[in-house]
């Protein structure tokens, strides 16, 4: 076991480096999924911070900035372009409206009537947008003689459809469901970059090492120094699988009994053998350690964008879902995704990461003994010279 | 002129001491060997006297004044050539070497003098264009000593300068130290090998623990110990009474017995053979192998520290 | 002079010629900027496909229901409308009481939600109604790039301004004697270390921002994106970044005798974390920083040039560049004064 030891060794010089991987993906994972799980499961509206400027003060326009303000929180604001836009950019405000003058005749009219600042790609934006044109309709079609009859719109308004979800429980479920697929799809994004930088900083140390070369042409066999090498790379994978765990079950532990558990850690585990092959092909590849940082931050971050991690995949495009289907992630992230009864449902996608676990190894190896004949070549010519 | 003049120099690791009291003295023109065995301090030395390192006690002067390093003007005639090849791993070998010589050369038409003498000197010119990773181990050490004195300087130190090199590449350089020497160049040289330094060095300063131990020529050194012959023979059969009786012969300071071989060491004396020999034909002894060697410098130190010189 | 000349040249060219190297500092930004254009190129929360409802038999909303286009309407009449939503074969079932089951919560579920309690609030208005009169819109919209989306880009340039830093390192390690071989040769030479550290620092800035100028040409002219509107003051922001890689980078290589796989290895975790504070990884970090602690959107030197690029380009506002100039400016500064606290050393205890 002499090359696992050593292996361990040279983990342990950089147990530094390796930690602050941990603890920078592991915040990153918890912070993630913090944001991204607020958003509610339920079907009451989000209550946004919007900031209201009326400059036509009427009966209408008050009756809007009410119905506006039953439904949100008001902020501050300010009529200067370059102060709201900013707001909105530091997310002080989700959306400003601004009420011009002639806002009355406007909406008689069935004109644009109010500006609204929001960021328009965010789905509560939507929202805003859609209870400012539905107050305005619903004024216009209570408008009789003259005037406006918004006793009758803010009653009508009050009127409210139930949502009864088909299973009871399953509605709390739903928002523990919720985190633990952020969680988990956040972790494997974690994973591609901790196993590829982790174990590429110890595998590039390793390779460098000129003792390498002497070892490839060693009588020890090919096989046996390759799989204690992957024992090692396995020491480091489960620890870090171990520490994003814990990680969920320290934070959201009273979650657990909502979910099932089970499913997300033979998700995981199934994962980070298709990552860890994956690994092992990369580290064969190059011993270059900006090639191997480079690699890892592309193949985790740009993977996980076109996965479905940072943007859910039903928003992705279609296009871009069957390119992402090339890479373990998007099954990762899929089956993540599905609430299962039996395993069955999720055949697919586990099977698919086995695949990739293996047709990586098979990669690796090859790539690995190509390596070994050119160096062997090498070191011949350079004891002729 | 002393060229290097090293007093009591003491320099502690921690709690290892890694020179005790060191001296040197070198003088201008020689070839100096400082030989010791590996961990006895000499690089530790060297990077001293350079003022790479910090040391507790002692002066160090190099050309006359001491050595600091700020000492700009004094390094402008030193070249180094140190133990570990250091040179840009993503410059070619003619790239490298007119780095560091313009280091030392502002004129750019003395300095592509310099650069082509010194590859001429090293012989890689059918290696200008390579990067150093493309090169074999004695290759590099080629670009290694021309990177070090490409400038042409008064004092060339170099540091194990043939370690881990091929028999052809090591007569290289050796060779290539004395013509160094014969240029002008005083020569400073560390190393662990003994048969080295009997070829070229025309000072040697054994070192060991920190210390210098000894110094001088070869034959001073061969001449301070008390052995000065030592006879290697084997018998076809031997019996054991007549074994005790090779330690009584004249001028036998000892009989060992190594594998088959006796090794028996004699004091000076001009007879020790034609002894041997007559104790052979006495006891009607027939024998297989039998010759002479006069002591090495491993003998010396041997002598002096009780210990072997390589490990 | 002639000498500082010929140090950057040499220096120069071991580092540029260092493959690795190249590709880390200009076609990793570019892989990574085309698989984010790619992420948002079908991108829409906007999408109503068809959505299948399951409405109650003789269902008062059916008609009205079946009026929009996008709503596939299906009457139901007994208990099977469970198993249809659990099957996903409708999206939404209403009942006679104009309320919804689901199975799950959803874009679809949301729409339909939408839909029948303003049909239910209409019915509560009491007055006849036009299909038209919903389809009018008051808004007038004022364009707001999409924040998040953008933003990711904006970080992205934030981040490789700064990788000067690893030049910077490498310097560093080349002329000291106990870090690199070649630092022991150099010290044994007259060329003075600052001669050293300054050509190394000018190197790292020139290749950084050639591959930078790189990366926005890509940008701009590849994946057609208009980034910059006030090209001065983003460049000068640009360049500031670039300055406090350098600073980094130098630190980096003098505070720590370990080799420089860690060092690097560092470098690139700190740039990678605060830049995905800044926005790199999506909106969701960024928003929760900006919600519960926005002093780090001032102080986080990656947060500090994302922002800025956002507001001088897209809001017009450069009223916070002045501030997020000399916050940076401090860091380079304070970088810089540790670093010649750990570099003034000559010589060695140990090499």
């Amino acid at each position: 076991m002499t090359v696992y030891k050593y292996f361990f060794k040279i983990t342990w010089n950089n147990k530094f480096a390796i930690l602050l991987y941990f603890a920078l993906f592991l915040v990153t994972v918890i912070l993630n999924s913090s944001s991204m799980g607020d958003t509610e499961t339920d079907f009451s509206d989000i209550r946004l911070s919007v900031g209201i400027i009326d400059n036509e003060n009427s009966k209408l326009s008050n009756g809007l900035i009410d119905y506006i303000k039953s439904r949100n929180d008001i902020v501050d604001t300010k009529e200067d372009e370059v102060y709201i836009k900013e707001q909105i950019f530091m997310e002080s405000a989700h959306g400003v409206l601004i009420i011009p003058e002639g806002f009355d005749e406007d909406t008689l009219g069935k004109k644009e009537s109010v500006i609204v600042y929001t960021d328009d790609r965010r789905p509560e934006s939507m929202q805003l947008e859609n209870q400012i044109n539905k107050y305005l309709s619903f004024a216009n079609i209570a408008y009789q003689g003259d005037e406006y009859m918004l006793d009758d719109v803010e009653e009508a308004l009050t009127e409210t459809v139930q949502v009864n979800f088909i299973d009871k429980q399953g509605e709390s479920n739903k928002n523990a469901i919720k985190w633990a697929n952020f969680y988990f799809n956040f972790t494997g994004y974690a994973i591609v970059a901790i196993y590829i930088m982790a174990i590429g900083l110890v595998m590039s140390e390793i390779n460098n090492k000129k003792v390498a070369l002497r070892r490839r042409i060693s009588s020890k066999r090919f096989l046996n120094y390759n799989i204690e090498i992957l024992l090692g790379q396995l020491s480091i994978a489960v620890a870090t699988v171990a520490v994003f765990i814990i990680g969920f079950i320290v934070w959201k532990g009273d979650l657990i009994g909502l979910i099932d558990f089970e499913k997300y850690i033979v998700n995981i585990v199934v994962f980070s053998t298709s990552i860890l092959s994956l690994t092992f092909l990369v580290t064969n590849l190059t011993n270059n350690r900006y090639a191997i940082m480079a690699l890892a931050t592309v193949l985790s971050l740009g993977t996980s964008f076109i996965s479905g991690v940072m943007v859910p995949q039903e928003y992705l495009g279609e296009k871009v879902l069957n390119i992402a289907k090339f890479f373990p992630v998007y099954h990762f992230v899929k089956a993540n995704n599905t609430n299962i009864s039996s395993y069955g449902e999720i055949r697919n996608e586990l099977l698919i990461m086995i695949l990739f676990a293996v047709a990586f190894l098979l990669l690796g190896l090859i790539v690995s003994k190509r390596s070994q004949r050119m160096n062997v070549s090498r070191v011949k010519s350079n004891m002729r010279q | 002129m002393l060229v290097v003049n090293a007093k009591n120099v003491v320099k502690r690791y921690e709690e290892k001491i890694a020179l005790d009291h060191f001296n040197l003295e070198v003088k201008e023109g020689e070839v100096l060997g400082l030989l010791g065995p590996n961990g006895c301090g000499k690089t530790t030395a060297i990077n001293s006297i350079l003022s790479l390192l910090n040391y507790d006690k002692g002066e160090i002067e190099v050309f006359g004044e001491k050595m600091t390093s700020n000492s700009y003007d004094i390094k402008r005639q030193i070249g180094l050539v140190p133990q570990e090849v250091s040179v840009f791993e993503n410059l070619t070998v003619r790239e490298n070497i007119d780095y560091f010589a313009g280091l030392y050369i502002d004129d750019s038409k003395q300095r592509k003098q310099y650069v082509d003498e010194a590859i001429e000197f090293v012989d890689l010119k059918d290696y200008e264009k390579f990067y150093p990773r493309k090169l074999s181990g004695g290759l590099k050490r080629r670009l290694n000593i021309a990177a070090g004195i490409v400038h042409k300087p008064k004092l060339i130190i170099l540091d194990e300068p043939t370690v881990a090199v091929d028999a052809q590449s090591r007569n290289f350089i050796l060779e290539g130290i004395l013509e160094l020497n014969k240029q002008g160049s005083t020569i400073i040289y560390t190393t662990h090998y003994l048969e080295e330094v009997e070829q070229i060095a025309s000072r040697i300063v054994i070192m060991d623990n920190g210390k210098d131990i000894v110094s001088g020529t070869t034959k001073e050194l061969k001449e301070m110990i008390t052995t000065s012959e030592k006879i290697v023979v084997s018998f076809l059969e031997i019996k054991d009474e007549v074994v005790s009786g090779l330690s009584n012969i004249t001028n036998v300071i000892e009989a060992t017995r190594v594998n088959g071989d006796f090794i028996i060491m004699f004091e000076n004396g001009a007879n020790n053979l034609t002894n041997l020999l007559e104790f052979i034909k006495k006891h009607g002894l027939v024998y297989t192998k039998l010759y002479s060697q006069q002591p090495t410098l491993n003998d010396v130190f041997l002598e002096l520290t009780g210990k072997e010189l390589r490990d | 002079m002639k000498s500082l000349a010929r140090n950057v040249i040499y220096q120069g060219k071991n580092f540029f010629r260092d493959s690795g190297q190249v590709f880390w500092t200009i076609l990793f930004p570019i892989i990574l900027a085309s698989f984010f254009n790619l992420a948002f190129s079908g991108l829409t929360y906007e999408t109503i496909e068809d959505i299948n409802v399951g409405v109650s038999e003789d269902n008062p909303l059916k008609f009205m229901l079946e009026d929009v286009e996008e709503f596939n309407i299906y009457e139901i009449t007994d208990e099977s409308y469970k198993d249809k939503l659990i099957n996903e074969e409708i999206h939404v079932y209403v009942d006679e009481d104009m309320e919804l089951v689901v199975s799950q919560s959803g874009i679809s579920q949301s729409i339909i939600k939408e839909v029948v309690e303003q049909i239910k609030q209409a019915i509560a208005l009491g007055r006849p109604i036009e299909g038209t009169e919903f389809q009018v819109s008051y808004i007038k919209q004022k364009d707001q790039e999409s924040n998040s989306i953008i933003v990711i880009y904006y970080a992205l340039i934030a981040m490789v301004s700064a990788y000067a830093l690893f030049i910077g390192i490498e310097t560093v390690s080349l002329m000291q004697a106990n870090l690199s071989n070649v630092g022991i040769r150099l010290n044994v030479t007259p060329l003075k270390k600052e001669s050293f550290l300054v050509s190394g620092t000018i190197v790292a800035f020139i290749l950084n921002i050639i591959s930078n100028i790189i990366l926005l040409l890509f940008l701009k002219y590849v994946l057609k994106l208009d980034l910059f509107t006030n090209f001065t003051y983003s460049f000068i922001l640009i360049i500031i970044g670039n300055l406090f890689g350098v600073a980094l980078g130098v630190f980096l290589g003098a505070s720590s005798k370990k080799d420089n796989n860690t060092k690097t290895a560092f470098g690139i975790a700190i740039t990678l974390f605060f830049s995905f504070l800044s926005g790199l990884n999506g909106p969701g970090m960024k928003s929760l920083i900006d919600e519960k602690a926005p002093i780090i959107g001032r102080i986080n030197p990656f947060s500090i040039i994302t922002n800025n690029l956002y507001r001088i380009n897209l809001i017009g506002n450069t009223e916070t560049f002045p501030e997020g100039i000399v916050v940076l400016g401090i860091y380079i500064v304070i970088l810089l004064c540790g670093s010649y606290f750990f570099l003034r050393r000559r010589t060695y205890d140990s090499i």
